[in-house]
Order: C-alpha cells, then sequence, then structure tokens
C-alpha cells in the first residue's frame, strides 16, 4: 500500500512539474490569467527560464566603446578598451576572454538602448542627460578606468570622453550583389569632456 | 479503471548508464565552465557590485564573508574551486546525492554573483543540475522493498531532462518563426556579422558567400522545430542527435559561445539508450586501459615504435 501511494506521488510531481514548464512556456495567450500566478509562484524561484536564442531577431549591428583622455589641453587619440578583449575571444575560444567580453559590453547595450528609446519619446534629448539613464555609470566607469590604464594619468585636472559606435554589416542584398562590404558606422554618442577625479577605481 | 501498476510500467525501464554518464558529463562541463571563471573571480563580483550596482543575496553573502574575515580574501575564487573539487569527487571518486546537492549549491551561489554574465548554457545547466538531485545511478540499496520507487523516480526525473530539452527547441524554434530576419533567411547573415558572436573567418565567408548563410539559417529553423518531435523516435533520433552535435559545435568554435554549445551536447546524453551509455562506459575503460598499459610498457622500455 505504501509502496503504491509512493508511487502515486511521484506521478503525481511528475506531471504537474510537466504541466507547470509548459505553461510557464507557453506563448501569452487569453488563458494566461486563469494560471500565471500559480505556475510563476511555482517556476520562478529555481525554474525560471527563457528560450529565445536570437529570437524573435538577431541582433542586426554591434556596438562600439570608445575613450580618448587629455593630457594639460592635449587629446590622445581615441582606443577602444575591449578590443584586445575581443581579440583574444577570436583566437581562443574556451577562456574568460568572451565572457568577459559579453559583460563589459552589457552596460554599453544598455545606454544605447535607453538613448535611443530617450530619443524616440523626446527628440531633444540632450546626450548631457544621458547620465541619468541605465548603463551610464557602468560605462563611466570602465572609461575612465581604461583611462587611466591607458595614459596612466591620474590627477583631477584630467580629462576623459567616450563614444558609442553602431557598426552595422554591409546590407544582405548588398552583399549578395557583390557591393560595398564596409559596415556602416554610426556615432550614437559622444560624452561630454569629463574630470577624471573620482578615486573608485575598478 | 486507472491502474498504477500498468501505468508506471512505463517508468520501470532500467536507465542507469544513462543516468551515469549525464551526470559525468554535466558535472564535466560545471568543472570547467567554473575553471574558465577562476581568472575573472574577483571581477565577477566587483562588476556586479559596484558597476552595475546590483546586489543578489550571493553577492551579499560574498561581501559579508570578506567583512568577516577583514581581508580581500577571493571568497568567489574559492567558491569555484571548492565546485572543480567537488565535480572531480563525483566524477572520478564516487557519486552521491549529498555532492549533487552541495554542486548545485554552489553552482547557484556563483549564478547569482554576477547574473549579467549568464546564458543559455547555465540556465540548461541550472535545471539539469536541479534534476540530478533527484536522479540516482549508483547501485547501492537503502532498502530492496522499494528499489521500484527509486527506479521510477529517476525515470521520471530523466523523462522530464529530455522533454525540457525538446521544450528549449520548441521555443526557440517558434519564436524564431515569428521573427522577420529569420522567416526570410537572412539572421544568421547578421548574426555572423556582429564581431562578438562570430569570427574574422566566420565574417569573411559571410560576406563573401552570402548564400551558405540562408541555408544555414533554414537548416537551424528546421532543425530546432523538428527536434522536439522527431528525437522520441528510434530512426530519427541518431541523425537529430549528430546534425544537433555539430549546430552546437558550431556555435561554441564559431560563434564563441562555449558554454551554451557544450551544454546543449551534453544535454544530448540524456537521450541515449541504456545499452549505448554502457556501451560509451567501455569504451572509456577500454581507453583508460590501453593508456595505463601504454605507459607500463613505455616505462619497462619495452614499447617499440
Amino acid at each position: 500500500m505504501m509502496k503504491k501511494m509512493l508511487k502515486i506521488l511521484v506521478l503525481t510531481v511528475f506531471f504537474w512539474h510537466l504541466l507547470a514548464t509548459c505553461l510557464y512556456l507557453a506563448p501569452l495567450n487569453p488563458f494566461a490569467k486563469y494560471y500565471q500566478k500559480p505556475v510563476n509562484w511555482y517556476m520562478r524561484p529555481l525554474f525560471a527560464q527563457h528560450w529565445g536564442l536570437f529570437a524573435p531577431e538577431p541582433a542586426t549591428s554591434s556596438l562600439e566603446l570608445h575613450v580618448r583622455c587629455a593630457e594639460n589641453g592635449t587629446w590622445r587619440s581615441w582606443v577602444n578598451p575591449l578590443s584586445r578583449i575581443l581579440s583574444k575571444h577570436h583566437s581562443y575560444r574556451i577562456t574568460h576572454h568572451g565572457r568577459l567580453y559579453h559583460l563589459m559590453n552589457g552596460p554599453i547595450t544598455d545606454l544605447h538602448n535607453a538613448y535611443i528609446n530617450e530619443l524616440k519619446k523626446n527628440e531633444e534629448f540632450s546626450f548631457l542627460s544621458l547620465e541619468k539613464l541605465l548603463g551610464f555609470d557602468a560605462i563611466a566607469k570602465v572609461a575612465e578606468h581604461s583611462c587611466r590604464a591607458i595614459a596612466k594619468l591620474n590627477t583631477a585636472t584630467t580629462q576623459w570622453q567616450f563614444r558609442i559606435w553602431r557598426k552595422s554589416p554591409p546590407q544582405f542584398s548588398k552583399a549578395l550583389n557583390g557591393g560595398s562590404l564596409d559596415p556602416e558606422v554610426t556615432l550614437i554618442y559622444q560624452s561630454q569632456e569629463l574630470n577624471l577625479s573620482r578615486s573608485d577605481d575598478v | 479503471m486507472f491502474n498504477v501498476t500498468n501505468c508506471s510500467n512505463v517508468f520501470m525501464i532500467d536507465n542507469g548508464y544513462t543516468i551515469k554518464l549525464l551526470r559525468k558529463a554535466s558535472y564535466l562541463w560545471v568543472a570547467t565552465n567554473a575553471l574558465v571563471l577562476l581568472p575573472i573571480s574577483t571581477f565577477m563580483l566587483d562588476f556586479e557590485t559596484r558597476i552595475q550596482n546590483s546586489k543578489t543575496a550571493a553577492s551579499e553573502l560574498i561581501i559579508w564573508l570578506n567583512r568577516v574575515w577583514h581581508s580581500h580574501f577571493n571568497v568567489v575564487g574559492v567558491i569555484l574551486v571548492l565546485l572543480i573539487l567537488f565535480c572531480a569527487l563525483d566524477i572520478f571518486v564516487k557519486e552521491t546525492r549529498l555532492n549533487s546537492v552541495v554542486i548545485f549549491g554552489l553552482f547557484y551561489i556563483v549564478e547569482n554573483i554576477c547574473i549579467s554574465m549568464w546564458d543559455g548554457g547555465v540556465n540548461l545547466m541550472h535545471l539539469i543540475l536541479i534534476y540530478l538531485v533527484f536522479l540516482s545511478s549508483s547501485e547501492k540499496k537503502l532498502s530492496p522493498r522499494y528499489d521500484d520507487v527509486k527506479v521510477m523516480t529517476n525515470n521520471c526525473v530523466l523523462y522530464m531532462t529530455r522533454i525540457q530539452i525538446a521544450l528549449v527547441y520548441l521555443c526557440a524554434g517558434l519564436m524564431k518563426i515569428h521573427g522577420d530576419l529569420w522567416g526570410k533567411g537572412i539572421a544568421l547573415y547578421y548574426t555572423l556579422n556582429i564581431e562578438q558572436y562570430s569570427h574574422p573567418f566566420l565574417v569573411h565567408v559571410a560576406q563573401k558567400f552570402p548564400l551558405i548563410t540562408v541555408v544555414g539559417n533554414y537548416v537551424t529553423l528546421l532543425f530546432q522545430l523538428s527536434f522536439p518531435f522527431l528525437i522520441w523516435f528510434h530512426g530519427t533520433r541518431k541523425p537529430m542527435l549528430f546534425l544537433g552535435t555539430l549546430l552546437h559545435l558550431g556555435i561554441a568554435f564559431g560563434m564563441g559561445l562555449f558554454g551554451f554549445g557544450f551544454a546543449m551536447c551534453v544535454s544530448y546524453f540524456a537521450f541515449y539508450s541504456n545499452e549505448k551509455a554502457k556501451a560509451v562506459f567501455n569504451a572509456l575503460e577500454q581507453f583508460r586501459n590501453n593508456l595505463l598499459s601504454y605507459f607500463h610498457l613505455s616505462r619497462r622500455g619495452d614499447l617499440s615504435l
């Protein structure tokens, strides 16, 4: 009897978990409001999942962060602080560089998306107000740290600046017809000149 | 009338070797992942707490441990080393349920220290590690009376793992159908042009021979939509697993998403039959014996080329 009860329990848990997983992953539908609450309550703590995998649309352009620093009023050339990590990631696939690049690229995408959204709402949106947006603090810290590391500068009078480029590949039709294969580069944002005064090094 | 005994017969097949293979491969993935993260262990915590300003219970725990020890002791590094040791213990020495619980606990902490870093591979392995807590491949019998309950539990969890993998593809495939670029066949062209998810060689191939990317696009779409159905039939299982392995090795090395690519390949072991899994272990055993005899002979100087 005990054995039978245990079997029923195991099967009940199995079918409940299967049902909950299917409902959790089901696309939004008119019945969702009836089951969403209990299903989310069960699934979210340990079984949360999302399987977009480059869907519905993959990214069609990549974003690049560039930083430059000024010493005694003279600006150095723009550098991409993440290019070394990306190049290592391309050379060695099973290392931490891929994860590191993905991590550092997150705030650039966040800031870019937030900026584009603000521009959609208000065409007059100035990049001076960008400091409030998601990702700005992170990028500012990365840029500031890169400036310190690259230029070996650490004075309050030093200035730094960053810009974000969007690199779009040539359109598919162009590639198909053997047209120009140079990526299209758009300047998304260039920061004002900021003072290198913070000490919270990363 | 509903008969529990009849219903449970479906779940009474012995899959001990399949579970063992899935378990060892999964823990190998976890150990490799932890090893890869070791060089950036301190940065992971710094990034999440100081750059992203986000705090989870796991990062709070690490910060608290740092405070307790009054030092900049690399707690994340210690957790990663512990994770590697427990995985090695389970793979090479002894499989225990306690090990599975500890490995899942440590993995969960690492996962939550830096949530910005994770991808589908970590998400899938997180689920498999939970299932592994309930899967037992050891032959130790606690009580022979409840043996069939144990086999039944094992099979329920193993079937759930299989269904979970099928659902991954079904969701991804259905979402892709709704995408404009996937439908037109040009999604892969754009993805392979993104430096982060590509390689300079693949960028060159995509731009010089764009039609190859169209074929790749539709093959991916077709594979993801057919896998959840064809994987259950004996005749189509092998080609599906072969095609999937090729696809995911491509994702691992071509797109540089080795965590996701290998996690999917590891999950395929759940679809191996018990006999096939046993054959894999026999082959590994044979390989080990050959290796040992080779070293033994070379030490004695009897090895002739």
